[in-house]
């Protein structure tokens, strides 16, 4: 087991709102093992995102415990320290969120290589890599040297998806990452984290496709209204929800 | 007041003159130091001041044998006044017994053989610095003040010229835009002293460095007040009887200092200038300002301000119970916007401010020691290689935080522990800081002016954080500065330019190229890219996180721009008022912020 998830939940206390609280999950447990391939599924609002965000730490879950077995030992997501948070990003845990967010004007190949010579690879052999995985993209490769700004949203989230896998974290989380994409291009970034991620590496991924659900999880996460609904092996799933 | 022939009546020339006053101790000297020319002009000038109450007269001021700054306006006056009949006391800030209200009394005792005393009511010539005695002066008394600053207008603008223009069309509307705005931002006029005051509503005066609590003694007193500063070779007066009026609005009142509840130490008055005196072991207690006066309420504790003129009838300086404040400010509540009850409390530079300011009395000012708290109980760690940003509006402190790192301002309290130093570096003595600024600390203004000798070349700029560090080769000194200025991506070709013929991004790159040149193990960037256009912008950002990265250095970003922290920051901390109000991962902060304020700012991101 890489990560156990036990009675997280989050409220989000809104100010503006007179401090009105709303609920964005509640006692959710699950694991995840090494290798494994975990779907969360369910509809918009039903706190996906949520859930990868209080793993990541974006959010900060308001109760439970999120126990991740890093390299060096295990510690909980949901309270250690910030410091212990920024030391397993990266290395250890990855995110791909649905949207680059990146400063401005760094070539596309630059910001796909930063996350890699930021661990400590090698400027130039994490540029070299960095042009592999666009290509096997299939980004056109005059637009590796250009700014992601100016490019279609498909071509961002190639970026994006390449930035996000491209220091092979043992841990990958994965927001709705090829929403954008055509079914060809979609279908290369799954060969993709088949092919270039070890295969202990595992991950947690939203996803609002069925075929995507299928073919590549292992388990499926059902959540509805910020509620845990039920988990289930991919092959007992049936896509109520998903379009 | 007569003047120096009295001593010698027949002299025919001045060796008659001399010869007559030998017996003195004034050998080689005239009477009363000055020559008789420098005295008449001195006179002339007395006169035309008193024919234009605060009216800033030009006279030919001397040399005088000691520094400026020391009364030398003052001493001029005071000799031309002086004759063998007069009663002399000097007093400086209160004291008589300062060295220079010491050795001011012995050049007149010496010179022009006079009296002095150290009771008000004694004296017939009283010099003095920074106050008014508490005891009421008469009519046949002078009151002669040393002025620093003649000009109360230019507070408001420096240029004299265009001063002089607004005297003489009694224009004074700057200066009451500056109280306006003193107003707006402390709910009173709280000009500590100098405070101008508008004379036989005509002339608005400067009053001399005295505290407010002395101002409303000049208006229609019965003695004569002299006004001299000799570096600026100008006086005014304030004759007997005349309106003296300090400006204030109609419903904000010209307000004294308060000392509320507090009584002299020594005496037990209540109704005197107090000051606040720090003992040998640490307490902090109040005692009178004017010591002369306090020794005499020490033996005579119901000793009236007016004793001397038989009765408390005479109006002089403030209100005698301190309860009761210097005019009324009723509707002082209502017309402030509410005090933001979200900050904390301010203050810790006297024993009142915690009490006394803050945010619930609208106010970030303390009204006894009159310190305004930029920022208060700041914590974090930093560790290498680690960026942390500090965001919040302006205002905050956050710039204040930057300058206390940076060493470039002192901090009131607190600690600031970093290895390089191994103890407090905000205890550190002058050199040490000196050393840690110049080697392990790199700071990058948010105002190229701040940072950056604009007259030097670039590379000159660079360079003199590697003199500062000891590099005396100038060859390795030109090798390192062109390396720093390639890894800063300033054009090499450019760096024996002067740096104002540089870009603003080319000037900001410079700054950073300065702040990192001894591999320091701490970098201040307070709004590393305000001021720059945006493509600009984002390559400073690119070039500085690069770095950031590659040396592993420790950092500090400020900025009030939620994108820049965003994109370089790990950590962030938002202050508000001063204070740190959320601290956490910079995602964190911006997708799932807790306090009522942060959300209110990532919600207002346009």
């Amino acid at each position: 087991m890489i990560l156990d998830i036990d009675a997280v939940s989050k409220t989000f206390e809104m100010h503006v709102l007179d401090g009105k609280t709303v609920p964005g999950l509640a006692d959710v447990r699950f694991s995840v093992d090494e290798g494994e391939f975990v779907a969360i599924v369910g509809e918009s609002g039903s706190g996906k995102s949520s859930l990868l965000k209080c793993i990541h730490r974006t959010y900060e879950p308001t109760s439970g415990t999120i126990r991740f077995r890093t390299e060096d030992g295990e510690i909980d997501l949901a309270s250690c320290s910030d410091r212990d948070v920024l030391a397993v990003r990266g290395s250890e845990l990855g995110y791909a969120s649905q949207f680059l967010d990146e400063i401005p004007r760094v070539p596309a190949v630059d910001v796909v290589a930063r996350p890699m010579w930021e661990q400590g690879t090698d400027r130039e052999a994490a540029r070299e890599r960095a042009r592999e995985l666009l290509a096997a993209l299939s980004l056109p490769a005059d637009l590796f040297d250009a700014y992601p700004a100016t490019f279609s949203g498909g071509e961002r989230q190639r970026v994006n998806f390449a930035r996000a896998i491209g220091p092979q974290p043992r841990l990958l989380l994965l927001d709705e990452p090829t929403s954008a994409l055509d079914p060809e291009t979609r279908a290369s970034a799954l060969e993709l984290l088949d092919s270039y991620l070890p295969t202990s590496t595992a991950m947690i991924g939203v996803f609002h496709n069925y075929e995507v659900v299928r073919r590549i999880a292992d388990r499926v996460v059902v959540l509805a209204d910020a509620e845990l609904q039920r988990v289930v092996d991919v092959a007992d799933y049936t896509p109520e929800v998903l379009a | 007041m007569t003047d120096g022939r009295s001593v010698a009546a027949d002299a025919e020339s001045v060796d008659d003159l001399l010869e007559g006053v030998r017996d003195d101790g004034l050998a080689g000297y005239n009477y009363a130091y000055l020559d008789e020319h420098t005295k008449r002009e001195v006179r002339r000038g007395v006169l035309k001041a008193i024919a234009l109450p605060g009216h800033q007269v030009p006279f030919a001021s001397r040399e005088m044998p000691l520094a400026r700054g020391w009364g030398t306006g003052g001493i001029q006056t005071s000799l031309s006044l002086l004759g063998p009949e007069d009663t002399f006391k000097v007093i400086d800030q209160g004291s008589d017994e300062s060295v220079n209200a010491a050795n001011i009394r012995r050049l007149a005792t010496r010179t022009a053989d006079v009296e002095t005393t150290t009771d008000a009511t004694e004296a017939s010539v009283i010099q003095t610095r920074h106050r008014i005695p508490e005891e009421v002066l008469d009519d046949d008394q002078i009151l002669v003040l040393q002025v620093p600053i003649t000009d109360p207008l230019r507070r408001v603008d420096g240029s004299d010229d265009a001063n002089r223009r607004r005297h003489a069309h009694g224009n004074y509307s700057k200066m009451w835009v500056a109280l306006y705005e003193n107003v707006v931002e402390y709910g009173e006029i709280k000009l500590s002293s100098r405070y101008p005051v508008l004379v036989d509503d005509r002339y608005l005066m400067d009053p001399s460095p005295i505290p407010r609590w002395d101002v409303s003694k000049l208006d229609d007193a019965d003695n004569l007040f002299l006004f001299a500063a000799g570096r600026e070779a100008r006086m005014y007066a304030v004759p007997p009887h005349t309106d003296v009026e300090p400006l204030a609005f109609e419903d904000r009142q010209f307000q004294v200092e308060r000392f509320s509840e507090q009584a002299c130490a020594y005496c037990g008055s209540e109704d005197t200038f107090l000051t606040e005196v720090e003992t040998d072991d640490g307490d902090r207690r109040y005692a009178c300002n004017d010591t002369a006066f306090c020794e005499k309420r020490q033996t005579d504790s119901e000793l009236s301000k007016a004793h001397h003129r038989g009765g408390t009838d005479h109006a002089w300086g403030p209100p005698t119970d301190p309860g009761v404040p210097y005019g009324t400010d009723g509707d002082r509540e209502e017309r402030r916007p509410a005090a933001d009850a979200s900050g904390g409390d301010y203050g810790q530079s006297c024993g009142d401010c915690v009490e006394h300011t803050g945010p619930a009395v609208g106010d970030n000012q303390c009204p006894v020691c009159d310190s305004v708290v930029a920022c208060a109980d700041v914590d974090f760690e930093l560790h290498d290689g680690e960026v942390l940003g500090i965001v919040g509006e302006s205002g905050s402190g956050k710039s204040s935080l930057a300058e206390m790192l940076a060493l470039d301002s002192d901090a009131t309290a607190g600690d600031v522990r970093y290895d390089a130093y191994g103890g407090n570096m905000l205890s550190a003595d002058y050199r040490a800081q000196h050393e840690l600024q110049n080697e392990h600390i790199g700071m990058v203004h948010q105002h190229v002016q701040d940072g950056l000798e604009l007259s030097f070349s670039g590379g000159g700029n660079v360079a003199e954080k590697l003199l500062a560090a000891g590099w005396r080769h100038y060859g390795d000194i030109r090798e390192r500065v062109e390396s720093l200025f390639r890894e800063t991506e300033v054009p090499v070709s450019r760096m024996d330019d002067a740096t104002e013929t540089y870009s603003g991004g080319m000037q900001r790159r410079v700054q950073i190229a300065k702040a990192i040149a001894n591999d320091p193990g701490l970098v201040v960037l307070d709004e590393p890219t305000t001021g720059l256009d945006v493509s600009v912008q984002a390559r400073v950002l690119d070039m500085f996180r690069r770095l950031q990265r590659e040396q592993d250095v420790a950092t500090v970003v400020v900025s009030h721009d939620l994108d820049v922290i965003r994109l370089l920051a790990d950590r962030t901390l938002v202050m508000r008022h001063g204070r740190v109000i959320e601290t956490g991962l910079t995602d964190r902060i911006m997708e799932d912020p807790h306090h009522e304020y942060t959300q209110t700012l990532i919600n207002s991101v346009l």
